[in-house]
Order: structure tokens, then C-alpha cells, then sequence
């Protein structure tokens, strides 16, 4: 049956899942997810921060060790899909090592790419190496809160500081 | 395996073609009858109910006094003034902690719900048990995902006030022996309020022959709209509830310092009530009616068959809840060992298959099952082989995609 004339776009795939889901789960995500990288707990952490999404029942706790200014060390243990498990090994990888003020700027830089209808200029995401396939989240509205339960979690563990 | 009902009956599944509906657990399709009498009721009788005293008014109050013994008669009520309209299953919960239950519920007394229960009846009466002081207790699963009959016996005894449980599992899909539970809560003095949320629309009900004291469900699971449901109750429990909300149609004669109230069914419905959805969840029941609710009851049973075996047949699936279709409804919970339900709700949409992903509503269930979250696919009468098809195909596009190397 045709659409009728005031009917929006039918609902269904707009192109083929094998590209479409292709985009969410790359490579760079799902080796991240099977071999996460800071998962587990730290040693001289100065804040831990649970975080949950009450929609789906995740669960997300970060734990971080200051040095000063810096973040010396950083761990996460998760109830969670991929995309939040990669989204945490990434984050935590990407800002252990760096000044706090950093890890701010990164976390403010994958939030950007959530929102980016368009690709952003690469001063905009010149600190998120492998976090850059992340913007592929965007065409995803849902799991938008997959990725923004670390960043989240892990801007509260910086206050902390 | 046709479908029962044709696509066409539906707007938006015909606009459609591709899309896999398999959510109806959450909220049914509307059919295009159901959007008719809404339309109806808004171009051609709408006035406000029993207010003005004109024509128009009388045929909208004519409208709403239809609709409520449509409802009545299609869940085996005789007594329509006992078919209370509410916002829907949760709002039905919320009245009877309320208007019975803070009132009949003492310290010392003791409440039961199940391990099963949705959140709308868990999550009320542990805050009534809150409220009250009342003992908390709550009757766990078999193997199987079904009500613990003889941990529901070690449970009872002469201070349960109230038991609540699910007709069916929104979570599960496992039916409930409704009638053997009910008489086992009677026998000890207590009141049975059941949850029909996910049986009025996939299973012949008769509330009076089910025995229980009270009985929910929602409009928007049936076909109707959403932002209304039904409370039924015997009169025997209704006469003993005190109204919560106040205003107008719900009074009788109102005095500077004092107000007597309206009879049933006004007495818990106060403000203009929600005539058009009333008249739309009619259309529903209507609709359903016409199918022949045995008729829904055995297309969802063989369509559920089919589903179980299809998706059991899947490499590191877990399925929850009965493994005999004739022990659920149209509803089937499952989780991969190495896929996260999100991730495969994602995927699934991308393949046009809709179905729910997460707690359901029922985190002490999920805790017992021992899962975070599971996929949930659901049935109803547009559902055919077509969707359990893509439905498998699209797990196996998951399961693929996932399987590379060993997660952690």
C-alpha cells in the first residue's frame, strides 16, 4: 500500500544494515568492547562515581587517581552495551596521563561529535584520536546515552578533584 | 501462517511495509477504527459529559456512559458502574494503595506482590508497605519464570491484607493461575489486585470468573489510546475506597466545611473526564470483539510456538520464562551470552524489527534472572511469520557481527 500524501518517511531501514550498523559497531569500537583497556579497579583512586541510566538499568562506575593537575591513573567497571564499554576504555585511555583541564576539553569534545550533524573541523576533535568513531553515534539517537553515561561519570570523578 | 487482522487495518503499519512491529508489549498499533472514533467523537459529539443540559452534552455523556459498558462487557464485568476510568494500569495501582489501602493496611500486617511484578504494582505497594508499616514480602520464581506456588503458601497467613500479582508477565510472558492464587489469598482474608495489563488484549478475560478483588489494565496495549486504562473492582471493595482526587463530577453536594460524594463509577472519576479515549479504548475492545478474542488467543499461540522454536534454535541464545507456549502469551524475553540487549535492539531497528531492550519495568526480576536487561519480542494479531523471519535474521546479523574474538 502506497503512503498516503500527508505521511512522513515510512519507517524502515533507510539504507542496508550491513552499512548502517557497519558505521556504530566499526572495528575501533567493537576491539575496544572485546578487549577493553582500564577495566577493572585502581589503586590510590581519590573518586569513584556510579552512574546509571534508569531508562535501560546500565551501570557504570569510574575511578581516578590525581597526581596534582593530572590524572594519574583511571579504571571503570560497567554493566553495560559496547558502545558504552568502548566509550569508557577510549575515554580513560585517551585522558590518563593528560592535566584535568584536558580530560574537560575531551569530554566536551565527544559530546560535540554526538550532536554534529556534519563532520566538525579537526581543531574541534584534534584530542580524540580513536574517540573520533564515535560520531557515528549520532546517526544513532538512542544510544546517545550510552556515551554520554561515561562522560558523565567522568566529569564528575574530575570535580571531584 | 497469515495474519489474523490484515496490515491495512492498521495506518501506520500500512504506510509501512517493511517495518517488523514486534513491540506490542509496550503499546499496541492503533486500528484505523480505533483512530475513527476519535475523530467521531471530536467532530460530531463533542461537548463536556454530564454537564451542560443541552442535546450535544447529552449525547457526549450518551458516548462515555456506551463506551464504559462496551468496556465492562468485553472484560466480563456486569456491572459497568464498576469500571472505573483511570490513566491507565499505573494510575489503577496507585488508587487502590491509596484509597484502600492506606486505609485497611496496619503496622504489623503484611502485603505480598511477585517477583515478577511490574513496577507500577511492585514499586506502589512497597511504598504502601513503606507508608504503613506494613511487612513487605514477595514471592519468588520457579526455574521456569512461573509464580512460586508453594513459597506462596509459606507466605500467607492471617496478617496479608493484599496480594498483587500479574495476570500475565510483562517480562516473561508466563500466565498466572490467576483463580488457584486468588482463592489461596482468600482463604487467609487477604485482597487479590491483579494486573491484566498484558492479558486484556491477547486473551479472553472474565474478571468475575478470575474471582479477584481488583483487576487493571491500559488502554493503549489494546489498540486503544494512550492516557487511558481501566480499574475494575467488585462493589463489595469499591464501597470500601476512599476517593484520592477531588473536584468536580466526583461530588454529590459540596458545604462550606463538609462534601458528600458522587456514586460509582463518578466517585473516583473527579474533573471532565476523558470521554474521547474512553470512546476510542471502546472502538479497541470492539475490534477485538469482532476477532474473537479465543480466535487472538490461538493465532498468538501458534505464532508464539513458531517464535520459541525459531529463536531457540540460535547459537549462545537464553530464553526466560515457560519453554510451553501454552503457559505464556504472546511475549519472549531473550539475551545472547555475548550481545548486550541494546546492542542488539540497535541492530534490530536498523533491519526494521522493532522490540523492547532493557529492564521492562521489573529490576527485582531482572536481578533474579540475572541479566541486566533482555530483548523482548511481543505479539499480536497483524504479527505473522514474516516478522519472527526477520526477527531471526537479524539476530543472526548480531550474533555475526559480534562474534569475532572472545569479549571480556
Amino acid at each position: 500500500m502506497a503512503p498516503s500524501a500527508d505521511s512522513p518517511v515510512p519507517l524502515s531501514a533507510t539504507q542496508p544494515p550491513e552499512i548502517g550498523v557497519a558505521s556504530l559497531y566499526q572495528e575501533i569500537i567493537l576491539s575496544h568492547y572485546r578487549a577493553p583497556k582500564h577495566k577493572g579497579e585502581i589503586r590510590g583512586a581519590n573518586a569513584t562515581i556510579e552512574h546509571s541510566n534508569p531508562l535501560c538499568g546500565d551501570v557504570l562506575a569510574v575511578q581516578i587517581a590525581f597526581d596534582h593537575t593530572r590524572i594519574a591513573d583511571a579504571g571503570f567497571s560497567a554493566r553495560a552495551c559496547s558502545i558504552t564499554q568502548a566509550t569508557a576504555s577510549m575515554v580513560l585511555s585517551r585522558i590518563i596521563g593528560g592535566t584535568l583541564d584536558d580530560a574537560r576539553i575531551v569530554l566536551h569534545q565527544v559530546e560535540s561529535l554526538l550532536d554534529a550533524m556534519t563532520p566538525l573541523p579537526e581543531a574541534d576533535t584534534a584530542l580524540l584520536g580513536d574517540l573520533r568513531a564515535l560520531a557515528s553515534v549520532a546517526r544513532f539517537p538512542a544510544r546517545k546515552a550510552c556515551v554520554r553515561l561515561v562522560t558523565g561519570a567522568v566529569r564528575e570523578a574530575l570535580d571531584a578533584a | 501462517m497469515m495474519s489474523l487482522a490484515p496490515r491495512s487495518d492498521f495506518p501506520l503499519l500500512a504506510e509501512s511495509p517493511a517495518l517488523h512491529y514486534l513491540d506490542s508489549a509496550a503499546t499496541a498499533q492503533k486500528p484505523r477504527r480505533v483512530l475513527d472514533a476519535l475523530q467521531h467523537f471530536y467532530a460530531h459529539d463533542n461537548a463536556n459529559p454530564h454537564r451542560g443540559a443541552y442535546a450535544l452534552s447529552a449525547r457526549a455523556t450518551e458516548r462515555y456512559h456506551d463506551a464504559r459498558t462496551t468496556i465492562a462487557r468485553f472484560i466480563g464485568a456486569s456491572d459497568a458502574d464498576c469500571t472505573l476510568f483511570v490513566r491507565g494500569t499505573t494510575e489503577a495501582m496507585n488508587l487502590v494503595a491509596y484509597g484502600w489501602g492506606d486505609a485497611n493496611v496496619r503496622a504489623g500486617d503484611a502485603i505480598i506482590v511477585s517477583a515478577m511484578d511490574h513496577h507500577a504494582s511492585f514499586v506502589t505497594f512497597q511504598q504502601l508497605a513503606r507508608r504503613t508499616g506494613a511487612e513487605f514480602r514477595i514471592v519468588e520464581l520457579s526455574a521456569d519464570g512461573q509464580i512460586d506456588l508453594a513459597h506462596f503458601a509459606t507466605l500467607l497467613d492471617s496478617r496479608v491484607k493484599l496480594v498483587a500479582f500479574p495476570h500475565v508477565s510483562n517480562a516473561l510472558g508466563t500466565i498466572n493461575p490467576v483463580v488457584e492464587l486468588t482463592a489461596m489469598a482468600h482463604a487467609v482474608g487477604a485482597i487479590v489486585v491483579c494486573d491484566g495489563a498484558q492479558a486484556v488484549p491477547h486473551l479472553p478475560v472474565d474478571v468475575e470468573a478470575l474471582g479477584v478483588d481488583a483487576y487493571a489494565f491500559s488502554g493503549h496495549k489494546v489498540g486503544g489510546p494512550m492516557g487511558i486504562g481501566v480499574l475494575w473492582g467488585t462493589r463489595a471493595l469499591l464501597e470500601h475506597l476512599s476517593p484520592w482526587q477531588f473536584g468536580g463530577d466526583m461530588i454529590e453536594v459540596v458545604g462550606d466545611q463538609h462534601t458528600t460524594f458522587n456514586t460509582l463509577p463518578h466517585r473516583f472519576e473527579a474533573g471532565t473526564p476523558n470521554a474521547a479515549d474512553a470512546v476510542g479504548l471502546a472502538a479497541a475492545c470492539d475490534y477485538l470483539s469482532a476477532l474473537g478474542m479465543d480466535v487472538v488467543r490461538a493465532h498468538e499461540l501458534t505464532l508464539t510456538a513458531h517464535l520459541l522454536e525459531a529463536i531457540a534454535a540460535l547459537d549462545g541464545i537464553r530464553i526466560f520464562g515457560p519453554m510451553d507456549p501454552a503457559a505464556r502469551s504472546g511475549v519472549v524475553s531473550f539475551a545472547f551470552d555475548d550481545v548486550h540487549a541494546h546492542d542488539l535492539a540497535t541492530i534490530l531497528d536498523e533491519h526494521g524489527v522493532c522490540v523492547r531492550a532493557g529492564h521492562h519495568c521489573a529490576q527485582p526480576l531482572m536481578r533474579r534472572l540475572g541479566v541486566p536487561a533482555t530483548a523482548r519480542a511481543s505479539v499480536w494479531v497483524h504479527s505473522t511469520v514474516d516478522d519472527v523471519a526477520a526477527l531471526v535474521a537479524a539476530l543472526q546479523h548480531a550474533r555475526t557481527l559480534f562474534a569475532d574474538g572472545a569479549v571480556r
